[in-house]
């Protein structure tokens, strides 16, 4: 049977350099396996990420890993009512000594942006976050910086508590390529994380000594890229419009995903499928990795949320229904 | 029946105060009444419920159609507590078989509807009586009685209003950002939450309407009974009757020694009325005005001849075939009714999947199309493994391979019943594949869906030597008809 290798070395290199990343960043992240494999398809993919968990599920410890394992640089903004654009993209100040504006750079010039409680700063805020997110290049006093590549945002809300929140509207959660949900761990991972993080720590100091560097960020791009020669049948394009298109008509949805949606599941399927070892994409990557492109792009009916129902209920319904690609 | 021992006043009363009275029982033993009913229409419910959770409606119908099996307890509970003796939960609920059995058929379907049902409810199950002593019974008492019509027609009311009531009272509760559209569009649509939550409102409305129901025909009953038999002159009379007890003795021993001495001497002159002259006084006592007066009232007869004039010309037919006829009819509807009854439980059978061979089935019954491919025994050539070969031979990979997977689809489906979605992907088949066969058939459909995904998706043929491969196992697998 032929194999990546044999086919293609570059998408054969690349492939391996995911799964070893993948495996590096689970030596730290003890279980959640699903949440790391999305993050790095959000990476692979050149996607943001909007992650949904309670406090304490080892977010933090996801992106310092994931940092580590790349070798880029990682900043963390937490989400105030009181933030302040300036304060993640940066300002120009004054240079007694040289009389001169200075440009200081705000944290989000790093290739990991951790953004916790977004949904706590105002709209201005998040919206400073956003573009950079968008265009990749953040504008200080006039003048466009571009952002270091890669350039991935983790953002955070949490699901619980939202009272003062401003919650991001719905043109503003369709930037963020996935989102992911960290839910608690398995009885067995949750004593092997204790084990592990409190082995010769002291305090709350997250451990990511085992991390070694297996990617270098340049290395990152050359995956992107990989990623992005991936082979798409024509079956499988059918597959995902058919998927999108079915959230529009679907008894329980209220909003239905954009064309943008479509965009972000074939790449998330591309960098998918890079993940498991293809070269090209098949249903199962695009079924696999739905979910998470779809949840935050769809919007329930009302009846539906009071009912408590959440947006994966309905979407698992929908993959339930939606016809596979045949040949 | 110990009328002394009744609880109410009992006293000329009209219908509408017999209702009043009713009202202030219900209103008195409020929470036992509602207890009972509730205690014996819930497991009714529950079971509507389960049976019947796809058709809301068909639930609160069947509740309400059901009410004469709950009311009856209630009734006999006031009965007994109207008389000083009071049961508990457990010691009503002993005695349903007896308080429920009398008339239940007829009052589940023909009596069901019938306006007057709290008012001929006492005369059924207290009562007990049956037949022609019962049609009497009724005709009896219900002269006059429209209040236990309006009884019924004011409970239906009242149930509704407080069903709506309920209803908007926490739609009115949702703040108006939680709120989906307008509570108007809510009560008039179809939404699942707003249905049940109505039903459950319904059935609480009906607990709680069923005691002044139940107790406002048993009042009536009660005080048609006691203008009919006088019970208020009866228990006046057995009121007064200690307070004379002494007297009475005292009466008693003269009236005995006035019979000796009558024996003993001659009878008087007052003695010696003869019939004529009894008559005459008679007659003078009764012209009395405490023995009433003479009225004249006056109304319009016809005392023509009765009879039509069509009638009086019409000749005699011979009519005695009329009542075999009008039997036969019978018979027919009965039979109809008969039929119509099985039919709607056959339907309702097969709405709900209960009958096992029809559950059965479905279960078996294989898809003819699945991922638009067809998938039927007959779709597929005699000898797949000859077609695969051919193909192969003229170079056609890909056919041979999508051949060779319909092929192990249509045999997994039909011969071994794998259920496979039309939303399963290659390797969601793969997964219901292995779970659900052995482990050397789990192989090799592994094996033959990555050689099909490699070659649909990745466009890359597999070799021919590995199809070759794949059809031999294939031949082994499944080119003998599998007995299962």
């Amino acid at each position: 049977m032929s194999e990546t290798s044999t086919q293609n070395p570059v998408l054969a290199q690349a492939s391996s350099q995911v799964r070893n990343l993948e495996a590096m960043v689970g030596r730290a992240v003890i279980g959640q396996r699903q949440v790391i494999r999305e993050v790095i398809v959000a990476l692979v993919a050149g996607g943001h990420v909007l992650v949904e968990g309670l406090p304490g599920l080892g977010k933090t410890l996801l992106v310092r890993s994931l940092s580590k394992a790349v070798g880029g640089n990682f900043s963390r903004v937490q989400f105030t009512p009181d933030l302040m654009p300036s304060d993640i993209s940066g300002h120009a100040m004054f240079d007694m000594k040289s009389e001169e504006f200075r440009i200081r750079r705000g944290p989000v010039f790093c290739n990991f942006l951790l953004g916790d409680e977004i949904n706590r700063a105002p709209a201005k805020t998040q919206s400073a976050l956003l573009e950079a997110m968008q265009e990749e290049q953040v504008t200080i006093e006039g003048k466009p910086f571009r952002l270091e590549q890669p350039f991935l945002v983790m953002a955070t809300q949490n699901p619980v508590e939202q009272e003062g929140t401003y919650p991001l509207p719905q043109a503003q959660l369709d930037r963020f390529l996935l989102n992911v949900y960290i839910d608690y761990p398995s009885e067995q991972e949750e004593g092997a994380m204790i084990r592990q993080v409190t082995a010769n720590a002291v305090g709350n100091q997250l451990d990511v000594s085992t991390i070694e560097a297996v990617l270098t960020p340049a290395q990152v791009v050359e995956v992107q890229k990989a990623a992005a020669q991936i082979q798409v049948d024509e079956a499988i394009l059918g597959y995902i419009v058919r998927i999108v298109r079915a959230t529009r008509d679907w008894q329980g949805i209220e909003t239905g995903a954009g064309p943008r949606a479509g965009i972000a599941l074939l790449r998330c399927a591309r960098a998918q499928a890079l993940a498991n070892g293809n070269y090209f994409v098949t249903p199962d990557d695009v079924k696999s990795i739905a979910p998470a492109v779809l949840r935050h792009r769809v919007k329930l009916s009302a009846d539906l949320e009071i009912e408590g129902y959440r947006p994966d209920d309905v979407l698992k319904d929908l993959l339930a229904n939606v016809e596979a690609p045949r040949q | 029946m110990q009328l002394d021992r009744i609880s109410a006043n009992v006293r000329y009363r009209t219908p509408w105060e017999g209702v009043d009275l009713g009202f202030v029982m219900a209103r008195q033993w409020f929470w036992p009444l509602w207890r009972l009913w509730f205690v014996t229409a819930l497991p009714l419910t529950l079971l509507a419920v389960v049976l019947l959770h796809q058709w809301p409606w068909a639930t609160v119908l069947m509740v309400w159609w059901f009410k004469p099996l709950y009311e009856p307890l209630l009734l006999f509970w006031l009965s007994r507590r109207l008389f000083g003796e009071e049961l508990t939960l457990r010691e009503t609920l002993g005695q349903w078989r007896s308080v429920l059995r009398p008339r239940l058929f007829s009052n589940l379907t023909l009596r069901r509807l019938s306006p007057s049902r709290s008012f001929f409810m006492p005369v059924s199950h207290l009562e007990g009586l049956r037949g022609a002593e019962r049609r009497k019974r009724l005709q009896v008492l219900s002269g006059g009685q429209s209040a236990a019509t309006w009884l019924t027609v004011g409970g239906i009311h009242f149930e509704s209003v407080l069903q709506f009531s309920f209803l908007l009272l926490v739609l009115f509760l949702i703040p108006d950002e939680l709120r989906p559209g307008d509570w108007m569009e809510m009560l008039a649509g179809e939404e699942p939450l707003v249905t049940w939550l109505s039903n459950a409102f319904s059935l609480l409305a009906m607990s709680v309407i069923a005691p002044f129901y139940v107790a406002g025909g048993f009042a009536l009953y009660l005080t048609r009974r006691s203008v009919l038999e006088a019970w208020d002159l009866e228990l006046a009379f057995r009121r007064m009757a200690p307070r004379f007890k002494p007297a009475r003795t005292a009466a008693a021993l003269l009236l005995g020694c006035a019979l000796l001495f009558g024996m003993a001497w001659p009878a008087a002159d007052t003695w010696a009325l003869d019939h004529a002259e009894a008559g005459q006084v008679i007659g003078e006592v009764l012209q009395h005005e405490d023995f009433g007066s003479r009225q004249t009232e006056k109304y319009w007869r016809y005392i023509g001849d009765s009879r039509k004039e069509e009638e009086r010309e019409r000749p005699q037919w011979d009519m005695s075939w009329v009542p075999i006829v009008a039997e036969l009819f019978e018979y027919l509807l009965w039979i109809g009714a008969a039929v119509l009854l099985g039919w709607l439980l056959l339907y309702l059978l097969r709405l709900t999947d209960w009958l096992p061979q029809r559950r059965a089935a479905r279960a078996a019954a294989a898809p003819s199309v699945l991922f638009g491919l067809p998938v039927t025994p007959e779709s597929l050539p005699q000898d797949v493994a000859a077609a695969v070969a051919a193909l192969l031979g003229e170079g056609r990979v890909r056919p041979a391979l999508s051949l060779l997977y319909r092929a192990t689809l249509v045999r997994l489906i039909h011969d071994h019943h794998v259920r496979i979605p039309d939303s399963a992907t290659e390797g969601e088949c793969q997964r219901i594949v292995g779970g659900q066969r052995p482990a050397a058939e789990g192989d090799f459909f592994s094996r033959l869906t990555r050689a099909w995904v490699w070659c649909a998706y990745g466009h890359a043929a597999p070799a021919a030597d590995d199809i070759a491969a794949l059809t031999a196992s294939w031949q082994a697998l499944y080119g003998a008809p599998a007995h299962e």
